[in-house]
């Protein structure tokens, strides 16, 4: 009798383990493993054009980061395609959600609409917004011009100090239908009875947005603008269609700079090594956030 | 007791399903046979074949020759895929470094370099000799044999080769007060920027020139550089010191760059690469462009005929040998983990015999790799005249590429781009571009061959 208790409570420790072993296993495999293979990459002199010169080299590739007269000015960029795009993404959803809360006629054909562009390949955005931002022949030139704002065309891909503003625009379009969903949900999930009852007591519509429903959905915006700020500052392709980082790297943002030094120069050493940094930048951004954001206490009334 | 049954009957079942897909991917990778009815058994093979220069002219005859090729050899099957040639390298590269090579593959030169040094290639030179064609390969191929070979051993069959001209918007010319063939008695690389400078009409849209202001733009200088100074290589002292030394480097790079620093070229053009260099032409944005035969198919379609033709590559007013680089657009190589090697090397050496290249050229729009097939009408008529004309002139003279250094594909396409931008955009200086540039060749000159 003694056994059989015995071997039930072992049964009951392992099954939870036993039972998730198999999706365990496959993050193991999946990510688990390409991880370790980065690190491990990161230390080697590791270049396929020189597949006989393989050897470990310590923390050089760690250091060539910082000796790279490039890494300064991409960082930066980075961090303005990061702050800009977030930002307007997430205001512009947020006002995108605020009017999708209201009872409208044609509202579900509405919603439709405004969600497509999430649901739209990048690489596909970034073509037509190449397109639209195209020097002689592009939409948003033409426009200017008829709206007399400029005098003659503007290159705004060719220029280093416009050059982020085509893909800039591109990205935040790309993005209002994320964070106007998320925070739609969210939105919606707020018991009427609360909004009605403030009514009731008197308070006002700002008193409301702010005292009521931005409490409420303040674990959802924190959560989506965590995801997104990853998200976007990995998300190189608009760049990579629209400029390809150039000219003179005035577009390039990190993880683009990576790609195209990693699979032009084939030396995957140091583009791991630069891949591992960023990790370890995003690791440090998402702790910083969490602690500033008091985000285990979001959501607590 | 009912659950703890449940769960372990899930468990069993999610292992075996794990169990079931591995084994079923593992099985789908080999080859199959299948058993003949009557005893001879007939081997059923399945080979890749990954094309990384795709165009609509050039599936078709891919397909085609690839069934007659299925028809011949009953039992195999060829799975020909693409994918863009913007995307291909990276996608080959990492297919490469995972094993994962299609048996047959298309690549440049770059390719050649990024497989052959780490054997994910394999050496043709003995199949292409038994052959017997080899021997005919024409003079562009045996001068360019650095396109195709590594270590002095061939790793690529080249599929045509393609001479450089200098596509011109005919009305616009005339109406610069130029006449066609009088240019084509006299044509020079001072002619040339003269008809850029007086092509040029931003006011109404109009630029001189096509810019590669983008990746591998620096060719088109490293062109121009040997022509002006007359060097064929860029490293003409065999030693570190490379041409962007030479005491007129600096006037020549200002004299180059200063076309589109000086407004002879759209802004945009910075970025430029071949799309948006043949776009900008045929749109009618560009009066010229520097580019290869394949481009004649894009004129013909979207130019009207008698509105644009081809002059040949600019010639030195000197009358010095005129240095070309030229090469073959794609070359087709063998991956060294091909489960079916023989049979991998023989649909490449089908596909690159006489009659099927010479058909393949022709839809490509390039010139045949065997001296056979240059007589026919095809390449000694209409603009293609133009093409084979320059490449065999005998004053032409082949202009190396430092192939032997290991970064120089990362040095066009990436660092050359990079620093050629920033003297652009007018961020750097013309001396500390150039200055940058040739410390960097150097440097990489004596990692890779040695002081």
């Amino acid at each position: 009798m003694k056994k059989i208790k015995k071997a039930k409570r072992w049964d009951r420790k392992w099954e939870p383990y036993l039972l998730l072993s198999p999706a365990l296993l496959i993050v193991l495999v999946v990510m688990g493993y390409p991880l370790l293979y980065s690190v491990r990459l990161s230390f080697l002199n590791y270049n396929l054009m020189r597949p006989k010169d393989i050897y470990f080299t310590g923390f050089s590739n760690y250091i060539r980061i910082f000796q790279d007269p490039e890494i300064p000015k991409v960082m930066w960029n980075s961090v303005k395609w990061v702050v800009i795009v977030v930002a307007a993404q997430f205001l512009l959803g947020l006002m995108l959600a605020l009017l999708l809360n209201s009872k409208f006629r044609l509202k579900g054909l509405y919603q439709s609409v405004v969600f497509l562009p999430w649901a739209v390949s990048s690489y596909l955005i970034g073509l037509i917004f190449k397109f639209i931002f195209n020097e002689r022949n592009g939409l948003f030139n033409f426009v200017l011009q008829k709206l007399g704002f400029i005098d003659g065309p503007i290159s705004w891909l060719g220029d280093t100090g416009r050059s982020m503003i085509g893909p800039m625009i591109g990205m935040i379009w790309y993005g209002i239908p994320f964070f106007g969903i998320m925070i739609l949900a969210a939105l919606q999930s707020i018991s009427t009875d609360v909004i009605e009852s403030a009514r009731i007591d008197g308070a006002s519509a700002t008193g409301i947005f702010f005292r009521i429903m931005l409490p409420y959905i303040k674990p959802t915006i924190l959560t989506t603008l965590l995801l997104r700020v990853i998200w976007v500052f990995n998300s190189s392709d608009m760049l990579y269609v629209m400029t390809d980082g150039g000219p003179a790297y005035s577009s390039s943002t990190l993880p683009l700079y990576v790609f195209n030094q990693a699979f032009a120069s084939l030396d995957f050493g140091y583009g791991s090594a630069v891949g591992i940094f960023i990790m370890l930048l995003l690791t440090i951004y998402a702790l910083i956030y969490l602690k500033v954001t008091k985000y285990h206490e979001a959501g607590d009334f | 007791m009912l659950r703890r049954m449940l769960s372990c009957i899930l468990t069993v079942l999610l292992v075996i399903s794990l169990a079931a897909c591995s084994s079923q991917s593992g099985a789908s990778s080999t080859a199959e046979s299948s058993p003949g009815s009557s005893g001879a058994a007939v081997e059923e093979v399945t080979l890749t074949f990954l094309n990384v220069f795709p165009m609509d002219e050039t599936n078709p005859h891919f397909e085609k020759y690839i069934d007659l090729f299925e028809a011949e050899h009953p039992g195999v099957t060829v799975e020909y895929t693409t994918v863009p040639w913007d995307e291909a390298f990276k996608k080959v590269v990492a297919m490469s470094t995972s094993n994962t090579l299609p048996d047959v593959l298309t690549g440049d030169v770059s390719y050649l370099l990024a497989l052959a040094p780490d054997d994910k290639i394999l050496d043709l030179t003995d199949t292409w000799k038994a052959t017997g064609y080899y021997d005919d390969l024409c003079t562009a191929g045996v001068q360019s044999s650095d396109l195709f070979t590594y270590d002095g051993k061939v790793y690529a069959i080249p599929d045509g080769y393609g001479a450089q001209g200098i596509y011109v918007n005919v009305p616009m010319l005339e109406k610069a007060g130029y006449d066609i063939e009088e240019l084509r008695e006299n044509w020079t690389w001072d002619k040339y920027i003269e008809v850029i400078k007086a092509t040029n009409d931003p006011a109404n849209n109009v630029y001189g020139m096509a810019f590669r202001g983008g990746q591998n733009g620096f060719m088109r200088f490293y062109e121009y550089l040997c022509n002006k100074i007359g060097s064929d290589s860029m490293f003409p002292d065999g030693t570190n010191k490379s041409i962007l030394e030479h005491p007129d480097a600096l006037k020549h790079f200002q004299d180059f760059y200063g076309l589109y620093v000086d407004g002879y070229a759209p802004k945009d053009s910075i970025n430029w690469a071949f799309k948006e260099m043949v776009e900008g032409f045929v749109s009618g944005q560009t009066a010229t462009l520097n580019n290869s035969a394949e481009v004649t198919l894009t004129c013909s379609q979207r130019m009207e005929d008698d509105d644009w033709t081809v002059l040949p590559f600019p010639k030195n007013a000197d009358g010095s040998k005129t240095l070309m680089v030229w090469g073959h657009s794609a070359g087709m190589m063998v991956s060294a983990n091909s489960e079916h090697p023989d049979l991998a090397k023989e649909l490449v050496m089908y596909l690159s015999s006489p009659e099927v290249n010479s058909d393949y050229c022709k839809a490509l729009v390039a010139l045949p790799i065997y001296n056979q097939s240059l007589s026919d009408p095809f390449f000694q008529e209409g603009y293609l005249k133009g093409f084979a004309d320059t490449l065999m002139d005998p004053n032409l003279q082949y202009l190396t590429q430092p192939t032997e250094l290991t970064q120089w594909g990362y040095f066009i396409s990436e660092y050359a781009t990079g620093e050629c931008q920033k003297y652009m955009s007018g961020s750097q200086t013309a001396e500390q571009t150039l200055s940058n540039m040739a410390a960097w060749l150097s440097a990489e000159y004596d990692k890779d061959i040695g002081q």
